[in-house]
């Protein structure tokens, strides 16, 4: 009786500490026109093995992912979902809960052997969350990649994937 | 099932692209495998002349999609006409058998890609081969069922809302064949005949529209197309060389040639309507029809009819 005690307050313990996790993935599609082409999209995200649901909005061309929990995701691999189904990314939105499991710094955080640069601006450890946009080469349209991508590297975090982002205003 | 049906296009329609008979620039989806039936068919005398193809299609890579179509058709005899090619040519109304005609590949790359939300430009080369030879005895060459050479040529296409255009132009330059005709005296064995057709430019303007669904609720919901496409030809001279027995070879003036072998340009318009099961199967129906000029490869009306499907691999 004493142990399964011991095990509920832990457990009580480890749950009110809370575990960094992106909570949701939202992606702009440019060059959407068809049901077809909104299905092609759709079957290419969902051979990513990190996704757990994608929701397409062909009404605003855009499609919202559910992700399998602590899975580690490839932003990347999304954007490139897009484009071999032959169409654009427009952006790439995430909304990241910061807690336990990533290291922050001043401007970036490592999450699951990831870095994350904010591109510009800090990065404070008190907001609930943060909502993220990506800034790399084909994450984002071409025009707004041209605004982001002069900005100066701050190069806190030193990782072999490494991802460029702003926080939604 | 299909996770995420919330497909819900508010007041305002998606045009398509998805030409019944001419290829849009854009591609296929990297590593989806599209199966495509196509059938033609014209009323000739008391004769139904009849293409069917099949064809395979897959996405190399987002911006390379290769095609493979095999042909068959009653098109053509094992030989070419009687007293070809003076007159006789073409022959209407006679028995041809059907048979295979042979393959054909086709290549296509996207290079330029313009995309924006509800709106897109691309731009597309394309290039093609074929190893179809048959006793074609018109002109006009067409490279999936007539006649073997290789082609290439530019396609742009614009999308913008409900409205969808798409401009191709070509080059076509068919090989030669090489067969045999009946000598038309009694007795004597078949002349050796040489035909090379001409130099061909094709090129086609196609226009499509979305009339239905005005709303989308999911991807089970059938879409209808209608479709706008003008397609034709302009080509030269057809060149032919005989052998007759005992002399040698020589070629034809081609002054002599009936019209049908003779230079020439033309454009059909074609009228299409497009099903779409599922967000994935299509249905197309077109009907194509004399506009300027004509072609002497078919008789009017001709009905085209397309049944295509992508197989997306998990």
């Amino acid at each position: 009786m004493k142990i399964r005690l011991l095990f509920c307050i832990c457990l009580v313990f480890i749950s009110a500490v809370a575990t960094a996790q992106f909570t949701a993935v939202r992606i702009g599609v440019d060059g959407l026109t068809c049901s077809q082409c909104s299905r092609s999209v759709e079957m290419r995200l969902r051979k990513l093995d990190f996704i757990k649901e994608v929701q397409m909005d062909l009404a605003n061309t855009r499609a919202v992912l559910k992700l399998k929990p602590n899975a580690p995701i490839a932003f990347s691999q999304v954007a490139k979902a897009v484009t071999d189904a032959g169409f654009s990314v427009r952006f790439i939105d995430a909304d990241f809960k910061p807690g336990a499991g990533e290291q922050l710094r001043a401007s970036c955080f490592t999450y699951k052997n990831a870095c994350y640069e904010l591109a510009k601006g800090d990065l404070s450890a008190s907001v609930p969350v943060w909502k993220m946009r990506f800034v790399d080469k084909g994450m984002i349209d071409p025009v707004s990649y041209k605004k982001y991508h002069n900005l100066p590297v701050t190069a806190d975090c030193h990782c072999k994937t490494a991802y460029r982002f702003v926080l939604a205003d | 099932m299909s996770i995420g049906l919330m497909l819900s296009l508010a007041q305002t329609g998606r045009a398509q692209e998805l030409f019944p008979n001419t290829e849009p620039a854009s591609n296929i989806p990297k590593g989806t495998l599209g199966i495509r039936l196509m059938s033609e068919f014209y009323k000739e005398s008391n004769q139904l002349r009849n293409f069917n193809g099949l064809r395979l299609m897959y996405g190399l890579t987002p911006k390379l999609s290769v095609y493979l179509t095999a042909a068959s058709s009653n098109h053509h005899k094992e030989k070419l006409p009687e007293e070809f090619p003076y007159h006789n040519t073409p022959e209407r109304g006679v028995y041809k058998p059907y048979k295979f005609n042979g393959f054909s590949l086709y290549a296509k790359y996207r290079f330029l890609t313009r995309d924006r939300t509800n709106e897109h430009l691309r731009m597309a080369a394309y290039a093609e081969a074929s190893a179809v030879n048959t006793a074609h005895d018109e002109g006009e060459p067409r490279l999936m069922d007539d006649t073997k050479g290789v082609g290439f040529g530019l396609i742009s296409t614009y999308l913008k809302n409900k409205f969808a255009v798409s401009l191709t132009a070509g080059v076509i330059l068919p090989g030669k064949f090489s067969g045999v005709q009946v000598d038309p005296i009694a007795g004597l064995p078949d002349i050796p005949t040489t035909v090379k057709y001409p130099t061909t430019i094709n090129y086609s303007l196609s226009f499509g529209y979305l009339v239905y669904p005005r709303t989308y609720r999911s991807y089970k919901q059938p879409n209808i197309n209608l479709y706008c496409e003008f397609m034709g030809k302009y080509y030269g001279d057809v060149r032919v060389w005989l052998t007759p027995y005992n002399a040698p070879e020589y070629e034809i003036r081609t002054s002599y040639f009936p019209k049908a072998l003779q230079a020439g340009f033309y454009v059909d318009i074609v009228p299409g309507v497009q099903l779409i099961l599922n967000s994935n199967t299509r249905i197309d129906f077109s009907t194509q029809l004399q506009f300027v000029k004509l072609s002497y490869a078919r008789l009017y009306p001709q009905f085209n009819i397309g049944l295509q499907h992508y197989l997306y691999w998990k």
